[in-house]
């Protein structure tokens, strides 16, 4: 393999572009330029466009198009769905249920939330990421009014019983919100069969385009408008919509949707080859994130002695792009709270690094990528003050 | 968040990695809520820092001013060490740090000051654990 290759193994923070999804934008770039509220022809064909690609992204999940509102990307939908849907029914109850695992967009809106005088309820979760759902049964009571569980979890992959949830929360009468952003794409989610009242959705994730994405809210749930001005997104979001973008979500959803079970399938035999070739390379190594119930583009591995964002960066000389689950990449020296909720200790959480594939991944990326992490997890583990040892000998 | 290329170069090619077998002292610093833990090791002659080593569990910064440490004590007495091996003065050789990372060079200077501290007590006859 060619030196200064680049393997890009962070597909979990986000995706390339898909050819397909590319051409469609460019295409809708030269075409789409009328407004889509204008009656006029070009008008027409912009409307006519998000139309189609509102409709592409209800039949993705099992919805109605008019129960499609296109957002800016998944940190709106969620501020949107947990703020709306609070405020909006206040006069039913003022607690929301989430746990301490969820995306910040998540769990800073339930903040946001709680200086209005609303009460929150953080679940925990055990040590494979999974919630407690013994905790969530006791946490519901008459004043609840909404709960917000991500569907699967960006830095570990772990999967969330929704269904089980949803039952829960409609036996309740409560709202059932789930971030499914990190989901679509890689589980099939039909939000009628499963019982979800709103879902909220990300382009970028699924190799479409970043900046849009899509708030799902089952017709006659009571949620506040998020924008006040024009009608568009029948009159909660105003706003002219960025048509082309929104083509272009339209197609990587269809694209996503399509072949679930088949990419699936690929990326579990890649994400196992990537962990039989990585256990065999280094020792001494952890994985996160429960066994069955996950994603499989997603590999969480604690790296004992060899801080994450260190590993990090040798990687980033070779070409080889990576994640840690820390905060210490933007900004802080504190390890993953994702982590530390699942029980690890402030050194597993700060030596651990997520790997995130794609379909484009190949054995021969893993090859390359796992003899340059060899590499590199020697390197800082040998300026490291902390030591390994395998029967008492310091390796 | 940018590094400056002085603290990636620091860090791709840190100076004096690893341990002094026999040092004059050791100061180490953990910090509990990230993991960190930054260790240094001094020999001293003359009251004079003539070596010095570095151990860092820690993110890119901490390596980067856990190395500039110790090139910065080699050659310097320990009151020199005491009056200027400041978090602001490891900063300036690389440069400056992104926000909210001041605190790779706080504990690279408290590791360094944890053992000029050490090296006067074990000169005092006390014991001092250095693990």
């Amino acid at each position: 393999m060619e030196k200064n290759k680049i393997i890009y193994l962070d597909n979990a923070a986000t995706t390339a572009m898909s050819n397909e999804v590319y051409r469609e934008m460019i295409d809708a770039y030269g075409k789409l330029y009328g407004n889509p509220s204008s009656i006029y022809g070009a008008g027409r064909e912009a409307d006519s466009a998000l139309r189609k690609a509102r409709e592409k992204v209800a039949k993705a999940i099992g919805a109605l198009p008019s129960e499609i509102f296109f957002t800016s990307g998944g940190s709106e939908s969620n501020n949107w769905a947990i703020k709306g849907i609070a405020r909006a029914n206040r006069d039913k109850g003022n607690h929301i249920i989430t746990s301490v695992i969820e995306h910040p967009s998540v769990l800073e809106s339930c903040r946001a939330l709680e200086k209005e005088g609303f009460k929150v309820t953080y679940l925990p979760v055990d040590e494979f990421g999974v919630i407690k759902y013994s905790e969530l049964v006791k946490a519901i009571g008459p004043n609840t009014i909404l709960i917000s569980i991500m569907t699967a979890n960006n830095e570990v992959g772990t999967v969330q019983p929704i269904k089980a949830i949803a039952e829960l929360a409609k036996a309740n009468d409560v709202i059932f919100h789930t971030d499914a952003v990190q989901a679509i794409g890689h589980i099939d989610i039909n939000v009628k069969d499963i019982g979800i009242t709103a879902l909220s959705i990300s382009a970028h994730k699924i190799n479409g385009p970043k900046g849009v994405g899509a708030l799902y809210i089952k017709k006659g749930t009571k949620i506040q408008k998020l924008i006040d001005g024009g009608e568009q997104e029948r009159n909660m979001r105003a706003g002219t919509e960025n048509a082309p973008a929104i083509v272009g979500f339209g197609r990587a959803i269809e694209d996503a949707t399509a072949n679930i079970e088949e990419n699936n399938k690929y990326l579990k035999s890649i994400r196992r080859y990537f962990l039989k070739t990585i256990s065999d390379a280094i020792h001494n190594i952890q994985l996160n994130g429960h066994n069955t119930q996950r994603l499989q583009n997603i590999a969480s591995i604690s790296f004992e002695g060899a801080e994450g964002e260190a590993v990090l960066m040798m990687l980033d000389r070779e070409g080889i792009y990576v994640s840690t689950g820390s905060a210490c990449a933007s900004g802080s020296n504190k390890p993953s709270y994702v982590l530390l909720a699942m029980g690890k200790d402030a050194d597993t959480a700060s030596s651990t690094i997520r790997f995130s594939f794609s379909k484009n991944t190949t054995k021969e990326d893993i090859d390359y990528a796992v003899e340059e992490i060899r590499k590199a997890v020697k390197k800082i583990r040998s300026i490291s003050a902390i030591r390994i040892y395998k029967n008492k000998v310091e390796l | 968040m940018e590094y400056t290329e002085a603290l990636l170069n620091e860090f791709y090619n840190p100076a004096n990695v690893g341990v002094i077998k026999g040092a004059s002292a050791v100061g180490k610093i953990v910090d509990d809520e990230s993991g960190e833990i930054v260790k240094i090791y001094i020999t001293v002659e003359k009251n004079k820092v003539i070596d010095a080593k570095f151990q860092t569990y820690g993110c890119v910064p901490s390596i980067a001013c856990s190395s500039v440490a110790t090139r910065m004590i080699i050659g310097l007495t320990l009151d020199e060490i005491t009056a200027n091996i400041t978090a602001g003065a490891i900063t300036k050789e690389i440069g400056k740090l992104p926000e909210g990372k001041n605190r790779s060079a706080e504990m690279a200077e408290a590791a360094v000051k944890a053992a000029v501290k050490n090296y006067y007590r074990k000169a005092k006859g006390e014991k001092v654990d250095e693990d």
